[in-house]
């Protein structure tokens, strides 16, 4: 891999490789997230629904498959306290086209029309393109309701850091959505390309010097005025926040909130990403044999780590009636962690699946390129083969001390309001 | 060894596989990758929700409990000498199970000590070990799956049409089957359909990494013993070619309206062929795939949103063309469809988006060569249909717009559906 950071707040991971039949090249914008996550978000969806040429997304699809089914991929999302915002498009290999046609050359064309086609601000987006994807973006943030772990997953962010930028969700909002206009579509895309930072992944079996060429001169002639992404803010608990809310379902959902209040250096960085393994990680965690497999207590009952705000979120779905057990079997595996109540075959176990699931992250284009873009934000991000050489030198000692940071700080409970009745269909 | 191989090529995706069958009747299928550092296997059988009534050989029909494939499937992780869960802990590999409507498959992913799993795998899936104890314990937990998916309304909306479309088939049930169904589930009814449908002869082992074939070869010499089994007799359902009824709704928090549409397809046809899914495929995506004039008029005038799509859902006695999504008035998307897949078995499909359309599958079939996961789904799909590894990039080749046109025309447009799920 080649990696290069410019001094402009631009860095491009390059993977040449010849293992996959496709070649992925995908653009990362990292904002402070803010009440312009909206606004950001609909200049993204746009971009990503057609380009000056073909503008409208009936041209724009017929395009993508005549590139033998090229797929152009977005999403927006949290990384810490900042907003990602990605476009990517993976394509076909020229030799795998029927005609030899240049397959590659024409997707990387595409992108970088999509990325800068409206850059200049002469030609605004189409009303009816904007009017479409607001309507497409205030239906996806609504919609959000419908998966019931996520939503509950999400009310608690929400809850628990609510003072700092993480508790915004990388959406934006209906109503902030609504409100926006094309003039505010055109300061988003500026904000993206001037002052974001930019993080670029080329991974495919092709020289990368003629898209980093190219991209490299269309974002030089944006102007680039970026500015630094301020520093995380790192919390530690306070005093316990509890809300609970009901909905007309029938399993209830219990999520819990840690905080260690530090986000550590790698090595302890890395500690605290096992003990969350150790604790509630794979099917050897101490929540799936205990709280779920023992106790039959939840269906699911899953920890998963914050890397860059020092959190833990405890996830689990669970009958009303078992809430409250749920809760206090939760709490006391995390005090089992703290006072050191682990086996050394649980710690091997967690860092055996660790070790064994990144050292396949380079067999699987998508993964790397997650890998980089989780890691755009750092100097220089960690490979694979370095984080894993890390997770080998953890100890229990340093897990015990890792756990002994993380306090209880939020729980949030959705609960069935008693009105879901069985219906006959 | 006692396999019978064949060695497949398929120059249009530079790709080889080999399909081995064991003297025991388990076809094997592998795909080496020795520049990837993932292995996926995946060992599964030809048993899955629909499987309630059935004989083995000479014996009487009987009828299980609704769910008891799902319920089988969780049960075999724990064996005599453990639980397999704990045994890929030593190894690190990453393993799980599923069960759908015509199958049940035991996977597992993995960078290093492949051939340890390889035999954790072919172990814990050969040694089934039931006792009323373990089937009570289960009856809780399954019991509380089975309500997370009922308030899932992306779930629901799909079980609500199932019912509505079939009257007797048993693919209208949940796969998990109900709290009343898994109850009446014991160790001996366990046993029984182990002994039915768990023999080598009705199963399938798929793998996908950087291994060598002959060990693998040698691994399941080993491992999976020849048997003289009885053939299996699953029940012909007695699936009228009507709908129960046309429309059904339920109440759940949405934000907005969720609806399949189902078109039931002839049921009579018990076994389709490869270039039978690919035409009800692209007959979908030129009907209202993104590429189609229909899905982007219904986007823009707000009618439905990026959650639309489309799928061929078929399998023993059961097939239909489905189309699901959100919309604030699902009936007028409904009517739109109809209208055009009626345009279309009238006029013929536009020749310039049948080749984009065409264009599109062949691209993703070739891309689904770089991911282990999916090379190793498309071999369980030859094993469950008897298709060859790589047959549907040929039918690609050769498909014409006629057959699309014609499928379109194979369908009885009166026998739709609609389930809508609205707060």
């Amino acid at each position: 891999m080649s990696y290069i950071n410019s001094e402009n707040g631009i860095s491009y991971s390059f993977i040449k490789t010849s293992r996959f039949k496709t070649t992925l090249i995908s653009v990362g914008f990292y904002l402070p997230l803010s009440h312009d996550a909206s606004a950001n978000a609909l200049a993204l969806r746009l971009m990503k629904s057609g380009t000056a040429d073909l503008p409208d997304t009936y041209s724009f699809n017929r395009r993508l498959a005549s590139l033998y089914g090229a797929k152009v991929s977005s999403w927006v999302a949290k990384l810490g306290d900042c907003q990602e915002l990605r476009l990517g498009i993976t394509v076909n290999d020229d030799k795998y086209s029927l005609n030899n046609e240049p397959t590659v050359q024409n997707a990387c064309d595409l992108l970088l029309s999509m990325l800068f086609g409206r850059i200049s601000g002469e030609t605004d987006y189409p009303a009816e393109a904007v009017s479409r994807e607001k309507r497409l973006q205030c239906e996806s943030i609504a919609g959000k309701i419908n998966d019931k772990r996520t939503y509950a997953r999400n009310r608690l962010e929400e809850i628990m850091c609510e003072n700092e930028p993480f508790g915004l969700s990388a959406e934006g909002s209906v109503a902030e959505t609504e409100t926006l206009t094309v003039e505010d579509i055109n300061r988003a895309i500026k904000r993206m390309m001037k002052t974001a930072f930019i993080s670029v992944q080329v991974i495919g079996d092709r020289e990368p010097e003629d898209f980093y060429k190219r991209f490299n001169d269309c974002i030089t002639k944006v102007g680039r005025e970026f500015s630094k992404i301020p520093a995380e803010t790192v919390c530690s608990a306070g005093e316990i926040k509890r809300v609970t809310e009901t909905m007309p379902v029938k399993q209830g959902k219990l999520v819990l909130g840690l905080r260690s209040g530090t986000a550590g250096n790698d090595r302890e960085t890395v500690a605290a990403w096992i003990m969350g393994d150790i604790f509630g990680g794979g099917p050897y965690s101490k929540l799936f044999c205990n709280v779920r497999e023992k106790m039959s207590l939840c269906y699911y009952c899953s920890a998963r780590s914050v890397r860059k705000k020092g959190l833990i979120i405890i996830d689990s779905g669970v009958e009303d009636t078992n809430i409250e057990a749920a809760e206090t079997a939760i709490l006391a595996q995390l005090e089992d962690m703290k006072c050191g109540r682990f086996t050394e075959k649980e710690l091997n176990s967690s860092k055996l699946a660790m070790c064994d699931s990144i050292n396949s992250v380079e067999s699987d284009q998508g993964s790397l390129m997650h890998w980089y873009a989780a890691r755009a934000l750092e100097e220089k991000p960690a490979t694979p083969a370095e984080i894993t050489a890390l997770i080998k030198g953890i100890t229990a000692e340093d897990i015990k001390k890792a756990a002994a940071l993380f306090t209880l700080d939020t729980v949030y409970t959705l609960r069935p309001d008693g009105t879901q009745k069985e219906e006959n269909i | 060894m006692s396999f019978t191989i064949e060695k497949i090529h398929c120059d249009a995706a530079n790709e080889s596989c080999i399909k081995a069958v064991h003297s025991s009747g388990l076809q094997v299928f592998i795909s080496e990758k020795p520049d990837f550092n993932l292995n996926y296997a995946v060992f599964g059988t030809h048993y899955g929700s629909v499987d309630t009534e059935f004989a083995l050989g000479d014996e009487p029909m009987q009828t299980v409990p609704e769910g008891i494939a799902h319920f089988l499937e969780h049960k075999l992780f724990e064996g005599e000498d453990g639980d397999a869960f704990e045994k890929y802990a030593v190894t690190g590999a990453s393993a799980n199970a599923y069960t759908s409507f015509d199958r049940t498959c035991y996977l597992f992913s993995c960078s290093e000590r492949f051939y340890e799993n390889l035999d954790i795998l072919l172990g814990f899936v050969s040694s089934p070990y039931f006792t009323p104890e373990t089937v009570n314990k289960e009856q809780g937990i399954i019991g509380q799956e089975i309500r997370m998916y009922e308030d899932v309304p992306g779930w629901r909306v799909l079980f609500n049409l199932l019912r509505i479309m079939y009257h007797n088939h048993p693919v209208k049930v949940e796969i998990a089957g109900t709290v009343e169904s898994i109850a009446q589930i014991t160790d001996k009814t366990l046993y029984d359909c182990y002994r039915t449908f768990y023999n080598p002869s009705n199963m399938f082992l798929c793998l996908c990494g950087n291994f060598d074939t002959e060990r693998v070869l040698k691994t399941v010499e080993e491992k999976i013993k020849p048997a003289t089994v009885p053939e299996i007799h699953r029940s012909e359902f007695s699936e009228p070619c009507t709908l129960v009824k046309s429309y059904c709704e339920q109440k759940m928090p949405v934000a907005q309206p969720l609806f399949v549409v189902g078109i039931k397809d002839n049921i009579l046809k018990l076994n389709r062929t490869q270039k039978d899914i690919i035409a009800s495929e692209l007959l979908l995506e030129v009907t209202a795939g993104k590429l189609s004039p229909l899905y982007n008029r219904l986007l823009n005038d707000g009618l439905i949103n990026n959650k639309f799509g489309s799928e061929f859902f078929c399998g023993h006695g059961y097939a239909a063309l489905l189309f699901e999504g959100e919309s604030k008035q699902p009936e007028t998307v409904r009517d739109a469809i109809l209208s055009e897949i009626k345009a279309i078995a009238e006029n013929g499909v536009d020749p310039l988006l049948f080749e984009d359309a065409r264009r599109d599958f062949y691209g993703n079939e070739i891309r689904s060569f770089n991911d282990t996961e999916e090379t190793v789904d498309g071999f369980i799909d030859c094993a469950m249909n008897g298709f060859a590894p790589f047959e549907a990039i040929e039918v690609l080749k050769s498909i014409t717009a006629d057959d699309i046109t014609e499928r379109a025309r194979s369908l009885d447009l009166s026998l739709n559906a609609l389930s809508v799920i609205k707060a």
